[in-house]
């Protein structure tokens, strides 16, 4: 009996909070057409979300790159195939690991601080204060975070596909004995616009859900400091797992 | 001329009934303090008639026009004649006191950033600060931010101000200057000040007017003059600070 209420308890639960993240996901997509735009605030959050994320990103992706080519080569040197490590390396990044990746450290820098940030200004009245002077919370905090964090992660995607083809060209052709003039042949030649405009896409897509989520959970921070960091935590995890699965149903769609 | 009046308001949180059937009018320009223990429903009457909270019962009539299931939108304007302030002052801590005083004219007001610093500079002035613009939040003492927070209230002039513990916390010397400053407003700006304290002292030293409210039930509203001869019980107890008397308190015996 215990175990049945404790998992209609779980269960209802997850259900209340899919209602309410689904709720300010559509609350925040009617204030993002509404006046006024703040374009200053928007401008702001980029910045603070690029300084915050880009470094650590595209360190990821280089040292990504630089370890695949390293396991790619010895997998397909058994079978004398080490000539498609560029282009297994190139579609992979483009494909899955820049956006994958690139969404995991954001959600871990951005999300958290995202959450930090609206959560400790819900509990020292902050929110309150901004809609008792008239202006809607929703709008004045979540979406200008909505638009940069997407346009943030556009760019970051774009040049960790980037630093990390070009992590495993220096790793390849350095260390191993891939040839410097087929590899850009090779790692280009197999990449379609599609990939290019897919990778992006998921980028932006894993942007809103980071931003909406860390919005989200800031928001209905309940019991002070503590609450506070038990969000953050609850952010950081919920974003994670929802760009694994979000990466999912893109890939079904998409391929 | 009445300006603010609530009719039968009610709000329970799950079965516990907080607001119980208040009704109450608050007149144009005058000072209302609304008094009572800790945990007796008062910062839920303040976040009720702001709006921050649906009634579950009652009507609220703000300048002649229900108010009580007005929209988002309709919201927003509602509350630019509003303003509060809080117990902790809310500034906004990732801005400077500047940008926190100027706040509610960037947000509503499309005028020149000269005018802007004029008015910011008067506004400071009108509290009785000078050359903190530069400085944050945590860089100012508690008074100095409940001051601050006050220029930021009143910039838009509002018709109407609610103050939640204006002055818990503070030495006597700065209380003293925010209670001249509540005062100071509202003779010289006309605006209605709705304070909520439990500092008698205070309460009879600045209000026109007073009421007890006790398990969320408004047990007692008496002009400031006659509070000292009021024969209502609950008055008599709450001033005196007894333990006896109609106002329950829970005693554990201590060796």
């Amino acid at each position: 009996m215990g175990i049945l209420k404790l998992f209609y308890e779980r269960f209802f639960n997850l259900f209340e909070q899919v209602g309410n993240i689904t709720l300010f996901t559509a609350d925040t997509f009617k204030w993002l057409f509404k006046k006024p735009f703040r374009r200053q605030l928007v401008v702001e959050q980029m910045e603070k979300i690029g300084i915050q994320t880009l470094p650590v990103a595209l360190l990821t992706s280089a040292f990504t790159g630089m370890i695949f080519i390293v396991q790619l080569y010895f997998s397909l040197k058994e079978f004398d195939l080490e000539p498609l490590c560029p282009r297994s390396l190139g579609l992979t990044l483009i494909r899955e690991l820049a956006p994958i990746l690139s969404g995991l450290v954001m959600a871990g820098r951005v999300g958290a601080a995202i959450t930090a940030e609206i959560g400790t200004m819900k509990v020292t009245n902050q929110l309150d204060a901004i809609t008792i002077m008239g202006i809607n919370p929703v709008q004045y905090l979540s979406v200008p975070r909505l638009i940069a964090t997407s346009l943030a992660m556009f760019g970051i995607v774009v040049m960790a596909n980037f630093v990390g083809i070009l992590g495993g060209y220096l790793v390849g052709t350095t260390l191993l004995d891939l040839n410097k003039a087929t590899f850009i042949a090779e790692t280009l030649k197999y990449i379609e616009l599609k990939d290019f405009f897919a990778s992006a896409g998921k980028g932006i897509f894993f942007g809103m859900i980071i931003s909406i989520i860390g919005c989200w959970r800031g928001f209905y921070v309940k019991g002070g400091s503590k609450g506070v960091g038990k969000a953050t935590m609850e952010s950081v995890v919920i974003s994670m797992i929802l760009i694994l699965a979000a990466d999912y149903v893109l890939n079904l769609i998409i391929w | 001329m009445e300006i603010l009046r609530v009719e039968n308001l009610s709000k329970a949180f799950k079965k516990f009934k907080v607001i119980d059937d208040i009704n109450l009018s608050f007149e144009k320009n005058e000072i209302f303090t609304l008094m009572g223990q800790s945990g007796t429903g008062k910062s839920v009457f303040l976040k009720l008639v702001l709006g921050l909270l649906k009634p579950d019962k009652g009507r609220i009539i703000f300048q002649g026009e229900e108010i009580t299931h007005a929209s988002d939108q309709a919201w927003i304007e509602i509350r630019k004649e509003m303003g509060m302030l809080f117990q902790n002052g809310a500034l906004f801590d990732s801005l400077n006191v500047f940008e926190n005083v100027s706040f509610l004219l960037t947000e509503h007001l499309n005028i020149p950033h000269e005018e802007k610093v004029e008015r910011v500079y008067k506004l400071l002035m009108e509290v009785g600060l000078k050359g903190i613009e530069e400085l944050y939040p945590s860089e100012l003492s508690g008074g100095m931010q409940k001051r601050v927070a006050l220029a930021r209230t009143i910039a838009l002039n509002p018709a109407l101000l609610f103050y939640d513990e204006p002055i818990t916390g503070l030495d006597p010397i700065t209380a003293a200057v925010i209670i001249r400053l509540i005062r100071d407003l509202n003779k010289k700006n006309k605006i209605t000040s709705i304070i909520v304290s439990h500092s008698i002292k205070t309460s009879l030293e600045i209000s026109d007017r007073l009421g007890l409210l006790y398990r969320g039930k408004l047990v007692a509203l008496e002009e400031a003059e006659d509070i000292k001869n009021s024969k209502n019980k609950y008055l008599k107890q709450f001033i005196e600070g007894s333990t006896k008397g109609p106002i329950e308190v829970f005693l554990e015996e201590t060796v």
